[in-house]
């Protein structure tokens, strides 16, 4: 245990919170959080409402819960989505090599010169605001990371003695990709799930803030944060903890992916 | 059985290959010798339509009357393991660690001969008797961790036989192991070429190995087949000052240990410098600028191969050294 990372331990403890605070969520909330009570705005915290409430009377606590629920599902989605679909096609230009391989690495180069963000709200622009469509948005833009770093790994282990050795005995590309090549590669697309992860949460929020993601009464963080903007004097904790939800989660799930890399790769660190 | 012509083998337009020509008659046991990067790899890798996706490839690759050196994938797929399988280096990084022993070699025989589990297992059964690893029912049900270096190189012999081949190619497979055991697996492969009248290919960087196991020899250097034959003469009387450069450059006892009357040791001989890169490689005569007997020419002229005397042997030299004196 000692030998774990501190990043690992840091980032693991921020992320299970919020996750926590999510999956809590799911079954109880303090509050409803649809349910808007004008009467009950601009409460200080108080045994009823941990957090205090928001302009339009709603629980911050809740609110905070449930936006942690979708960002963290959103982002779950994407990068999930997007990473398998980058991972097979950064396998396939890895297996295939030649001409497979330098169309996909190239059309990987072009979206990935485009910004992630700028392109995330022109989609959600084009397709219209909801929470599909940030999901496939957020998706897209994933793709092309995935793509690099699975064929540039895979390539690596196409070199490998077991994969020459497995194909001395006549197995396919198919076979071998699947016995040899994802196993091998598994720990550090991981790794950059778990990055991605950040970059998700973060872009999610900037969609939410331009209200091109959650559409409500949905609440989620970026949107808070949005409709708190212009009470930032009058009622600064209502910028500020949406704002420190973003930052915890986008710190958590980049410090767990450096502990994660440093654990799959020890050279790593003592190089460092 | 085998039969390439003119064989090359390039990476950006340099090549690690240059025209190579040799025959694998049925059951021959030939041996390739030369330093790291001399091209050895990779040809045995074209053996199997297994060299580097970003080599090109030229020239021919007969096997029994196909041509194969622009074959498709699919089409090689179905001459591995069944007529050509090979051996690697190091076993355990050629084994899968988490299948076991039965299964690894028992998998190319359910595949391609369509065996079922029964059969296969009795068949690797047999073949871990024929590599010598005592005990086989015990073997089958473990795990590649669970042997010895040797062993799992027997292992990998049992795999690579499973189906058969009329030709195994095997490169360094020694070279992991300690001396005693190195031994007993090159044994081993001479005699399962014999018994199994299948052809070897063996590599290797110990002249030693290569005496004991091959009948014939290719030296390479630089991509170049630089001299070939029958290994013991080859051995005995060396023609290309680069095969003689290896003969006195092999480490030798005597030459390692202090003589009794406190005398410096006479020092290991070598070839000065070392293999160029690819890149660097001389135009003509890949040997030049390393030879100690080089002429202005050699570098800018590629020599022709020069057959000597009545047998098989050939150089790839200028001025190829004389026969060495045979002692009265
Ligand atoms: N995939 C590749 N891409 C570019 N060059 C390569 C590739 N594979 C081999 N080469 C080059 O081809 C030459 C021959 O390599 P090869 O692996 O056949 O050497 P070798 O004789 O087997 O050496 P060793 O004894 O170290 O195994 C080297 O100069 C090497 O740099
Ligand atoms: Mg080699």
């Amino acid at each position: 245990m000692r030998n774990l990372p501190v990043s690992l331990w840091i980032g693991g403890a921020l992320v299970g919170v919020i996750a926590l605070a999510a999956l809590v969520s799911l079954v109880w909330t303090p509050q409803d959080f649809a349910t808007v009570a004008v009467s009950e705005r601009f409460q200080p915290p108080s045994a009823r409402y941990w957090l205090g409430t928001d302009q339009l009377g709603r629980d911050v606590l809740t609110q905070l819960m449930v936006g942690a629920r979708n960002s963290l599902t959103i982002a779950l989605v994407a990068v999930g989505l997007g990473g398998a679909l980058g991972t097979a096609l950064g396998l396939l230009a890895g297996a295939k090599g030649g001409w497979t391989e330098e169309i996909v690495l190239r059309l990987a180069d072009f979206s990935f010169a485009f910004p992630a963000l700028l392109f995330a709200i022109m989609l959600a622009a084009a397709f219209g605001p909801s929470f599909a469509n940030a999901v496939v948005a957020i998706a897209f833009i994933n793709i092309p990371v995935f793509v690099r770093v699975s064929c540039a790994s895979a390539r690596q282990v196409w070199q490998r003695d077991y994969v020459l050795a497995a194909r001395a005995s006549a197995r396919g590309g198919l076979a071998i990709t699947r016995d040899h090549v994802l196993p091998n590669i598994a720990a550090i697309v991981i790794v950059q799930a778990t990055i991605d992860f950040a970059g998700a949460i973060l872009i999610e929020a900037a969609l939410s803030y331009l209200g091109l993601g959650v559409q409500p009464p949905e609440p989620s963080w970026g949107r808070m944060l949005s409709e708190a903007q212009t009470l930032l004097f009058l009622a600064p904790q209502l910028t500020v903890l949406p704002g420190l939800c973003i930052v915890a989660t986008v710190l958590g799930f980049n410090l767990l992916g450096d502990g994660l890399r440093d654990l799959a790769d020890p050279r790593r660190e003592k190089a460092r | 059985m085998y039969k390439i012509r003119n064989l090359s083998l390039s990476f950006d337009g340099h090549e690690a290959v240059r025209s190579a020509s040799f025959d694998i008659p049925r059951g021959a046991r030939l041996g390739l010798v030369g330093e790291s990067g001399c091209g050895k790899s990779i040809t045995a890798l074209a053996l199997l339509g297994m060299a580097p996706a970003s080599a090109r490839v030229s020239g021919s690759i007969e096997i029994d009357g196909q041509e194969m050196a622009a074959a498709p994938e699919r089409l090689w797929r179905s001459y591995r393991a069944r007529k050509v399988a090979m051996v690697f280096q190091e076993p355990l990084s050629a084994l899968n660690p988490l299948k076991r022993v039965g299964d690894i070699i028992a998998e190319p025989m359910r595949l391609h001969l369509r065996l079922d589990r029964r059969a296969a297992r009795a068949r690797a059964r047999d073949l871990l008797v024929e590599v010598g690893i005592p005990d086989p029912e015990a073997r089958l049900d473990q795990y590649p961790h669970q042997l010895s270096g040797g062993q799992r190189q027997r292992v990998l012999i049992a795999a690579a036989l499973s189906c058969d081949p009329q030709l195994l190619v095997a490169d360094e497979p020694t070279t992991a192991l300690d001396a005693h055991v190195a031994g007993r697996i090159l044994d081993l492969l001479k005699r399962l070429s014999e018994t199994r009248d299948m052809a070897l290919v063996f590599i290797s960087h110990d002249l030693e190995a290569v005496a004991r196991v091959t009948e014939e020899m290719l030296v390479m250097y630089g991509g170049d087949i630089v001299e070939r034959g029958p290994t013991a003469q080859l051995l005995a009387d060396p023609r290309h000052p680069y095969t003689k450069g290896l003969i006195e450059a092999r480490p030798r006892l005597d030459a390692l240990t202090l003589r009794a009357d406190g005398a410096p040791r006479p020092r290991l001989a070598s070839i000065p410098g070392s293999v160029p890169a690819l890149a660097d490689l001389p135009k003509g005569c890949r040997f030049a600028g390393r030879c100690p007997i080089e002429r202005p020419a050699c570098a800018g002229l590629r020599p022709a191969v020069s057959v000597l005397g009545p047998g098989q042997r050939q150089v790839r030299c200028l001025a190829p050294l004389l026969p060495a004196k045979v002692p009265a």
